[in-house]
């Protein structure tokens, strides 16, 4: 799905995604995880297709995972020479990015996500919002006290998988740009 | 030896590596990762005229990774190890930090090694450093607010490193060349001038361990302290009436900032600076204090009105923005309600609410030894004792009713030396002068002058 906005964006942002069940119909960690594979790892999938494998975008960071239901998603500024059908093809490949990774790779994004957990566990604050969060989104602290303790979900790369093997896809690719861009 | 405090603050212990340089050190078992620092004591201030520029420049080259790996290839090495290196230059000094968990701390290490010693200073990487840090430069000319802090600091206290922030003008970011940044980074990374720091859940004779093998092998250079640095001293306004008028000018522009700035002689973290935040807090602070109480709640001015003590410049500041015909109004009502606060009587509920918005805030901010560490890190960094600021919460307590009002009298009556305005010429220039500001004392200045 392609969507023009009603502003034009002078640095040509873009927000995109893949719509999902709520969260509270999926497994907590397989939803974080995967989204966090896909756009919020410091060396995401996005990141590595769009700015670090080649250049083609700036400021590739996820969106509103914390706020937002339904969509697992991220924003990039195109470089001027980019266009909007290359993004898409770009991002439909996602998909097979994640199935190509390898057990080494997956086991890094997975400690990469504990650690972060752990880190903005570390003050009351980041606490109370994180367990604000657990409750809200996924309906307990469960996955609070897994995530603080590092405890994978059994079968969790499965379930990622599975995830990702579903809702990853093309035709299930939503992209937002500013008005007038191509 | 440093002594703990009453919340969270951790024993930061201080000694020195087999080279001499000093060594920071404390234990935190809360984050997963170790922190290593290295502070190389050079920063902007070391540099040629003219060469401020390679500050940002390197910056951007060192996310490159070192010769010889692609980024790619440094950005996957580093993410398999779930490490991160950074690097940021300041007038002081230059900070490398390098983050990992206790398993991939010395392959971490060794990566920043390797970094320092091989950085991608090409001319093709250097173009696009070059394109990214005037493409930031840019942006920041267009933030009013951004423009008026760092003309608080470089127009009012010229040359010194702590007014640095080693922003440089775009013509020095487009004609710094290749031989002359590969010596700034030679000057930037005397091995000779560094100091290091660790905190995180490892044992601290580990960590000295791990960085005697990795970081220190590279040099046997022994550590040389860098001469002091002298305070700031305040450029003293020349208008007759004590207050020069700087203006920023930004045509077009559709809102106005309004700064401004009175010297104050205070050294941070003693009875007295501990005094000026309580007063500041009440003068400035927050949705509470008197000056948003005032310019916005009654009187409609603008959305917000702050004022503050700095701690790194000896100086007070009073902050605000407005449009339109109000900005006429904010330029000469902001100062009056700075007069009346100091003439007024305080009363006790206000200035307990005071501390204690002091004391949750500090606390909060302290509450990890891994805050210790850093405060420790920051008060090095600066030239002050590493130990005063634990000392604060009871400074604060200490403070009383008499005492405020005495100091709010006697340290901050006074006239602004200066006068900061961020906006178009066309329309603050006829309003300056019927606040009775006269022409002569005002200095017009571009966003690529300071």
């Amino acid at each position: 799905m392609l969507a023009e906005g009603k502003l034009a964006s002078p640095a040509r942002s873009t927000i995109f995604g893949f719509r999902v069940p709520l969260y509270s119909e999926l497994d907590p960690q397989a939803v974080q995880l995967a989204n966090w594979i896909l756009f919020q790892s410091s060396y995401s999938l996005a990141r590595r297709r769009l700015s670090i494998d080649q250049t083609l975008a700036v400021g590739v960071n996820d969106f509103n995972f914390d706020y937002d239901n339904g969509m697992l998603k991220g924003t990039a500024n195109l470089l001027p020479s980019v266009t909007l059908p290359k993004l898409q093809t770009e991002l439909a490949q996602l998909g097979g990015d994640f199935a190509r990774l390898s057990e080494e790779e997956y086991d890094a994004y997975l400690k990469q996500l504990f650690i972060s957990a752990q880190d903005d566990g570390l003050r009351n604050e980041g606490l109370v919002a994180f367990a604000a969060q657990s409750w809200g989104k996924f309906g307990g602290l469960q996955y609070l006290q897994d995530m603080l303790s590092g405890k994978a979900a059994a079968d969790l790369r499965n379930k990622t998988k599975a995830l990702v093997d579903e809702y990853v896809k093309a035709d299930n690719l939503v992209l937002v740009h500013g008005k007038g861009d191509k | 030896m440093f002594g703990s405090g009453a919340w969270g603050a951790a024993s930061v212990q201080q000694s020195k590596l087999s080279n001499g340089s000093p060594f920071l050190a404390a234990v935190d078992s809360g984050p997963p990762r170790q922190i290593v620092t290295v502070v190389y004591e050079t920063g902007c201030k070391e540099l040629p005229r003219g060469h401020v520029a390679a500050a940002s420049l390197l910056e951007y080259l060192m996310l490159e990774g070192p010769v010889g790996k692609s980024n790619a290839e440094y950005r996957r090495e580093l993410f398999l190890l779930n490490a991160s290196i950074s690097m940021s230059v300041a007038g002081r000094g230059v900070l490398l930090v390098v983050t990992a968990p206790p398993s991939t701390l010395k392959a971490a290490l060794q990566i920043s090694s390797e970094l320092v010693q091989k950085p991608k200073l090409v001319e093709d990487q250097l173009q696009i450093a070059q394109q990214r840090s005037i493409s930031r430069r840019r942006a920041q000319q267009q933030d009013m607010r951004f423009l008026t802090d760092l003309a608080a600091q470089r127009y009012l206290y010229p040359g010194h490193p702590d007014a640095y922030s080693c922003i440089s003008k775009i013509s020095d970011i487009q004609g710094l060349g290749l031989e002359a940044l590969k010596s700034d980074w030679a000057v930037l990374t005397q091995p000779s001038r560094r100091a290091f720091g660790t905190v995180g859940p490892m044992p601290i004779a580990a960590v000295r361990t791990l960085i005697e093998a990795t970081l220190l092998k590279d040099s046997k250079a022994r550590y040389e302290a860098g001469a002091a640095l002298e305070p700031a001293t305040f450029r003293k306004p020349s208008s007759p009436s004590g207050t020069d008028v700087v203006l920023l000018e930004q045509p077009e522009a559709q809102d106005n900032q309004v700064l401004y700035i009175w010297p104050h002689a205070l050294k941070a973290d003693t009875a007295d600076f501990a005094t000026a935040e309580i007063a500041f807090t009440l003068l400035g602070g927050g949705f509470t204090g008197r000056l948003q109480q005032e310019l916005r709640e009654k009187r409609g001015l603008t959305y917000g009105a702050f004022a503050d003590i700095d701690d790194e410049l000896p100086q007070y500041i009073g902050a605000s923005f407005a449009g339109g015909e109000k900005v006429a109004r904010l330029i000469q009502e902001l100062p009056q309600v700075y007069a009346a606060f100091v003439a007024e009587q305080q009363t006790d509920e206000r200035i307990g609410i005071a501390k204690e918005a002091l004391v949750t805030s500090f606390r909060e901010s302290t509450e990890l030894p891994l805050d210790s560490f850093l405060m420790a890190l920051d008060a090095r960094f600066y030239g002050r004792d590493p130990n005063a600021w634990r000392g604060r919460a009871e400074r604060w307590a200490a403070v009383t009713k008499s005492g405020l009002e005495q100091f709010i009298r006697a340290r901050m009556n006074s006239k602004p030396s200066y006068l900061i305005v961020a906006g178009d010429s066309k329309v603050l220039l006829p309003v300056l002068e019927q606040a009775g500001y006269a022409k002569e004392s005002i200095k017009t200045l571009s966003a690529d002058e300071l």
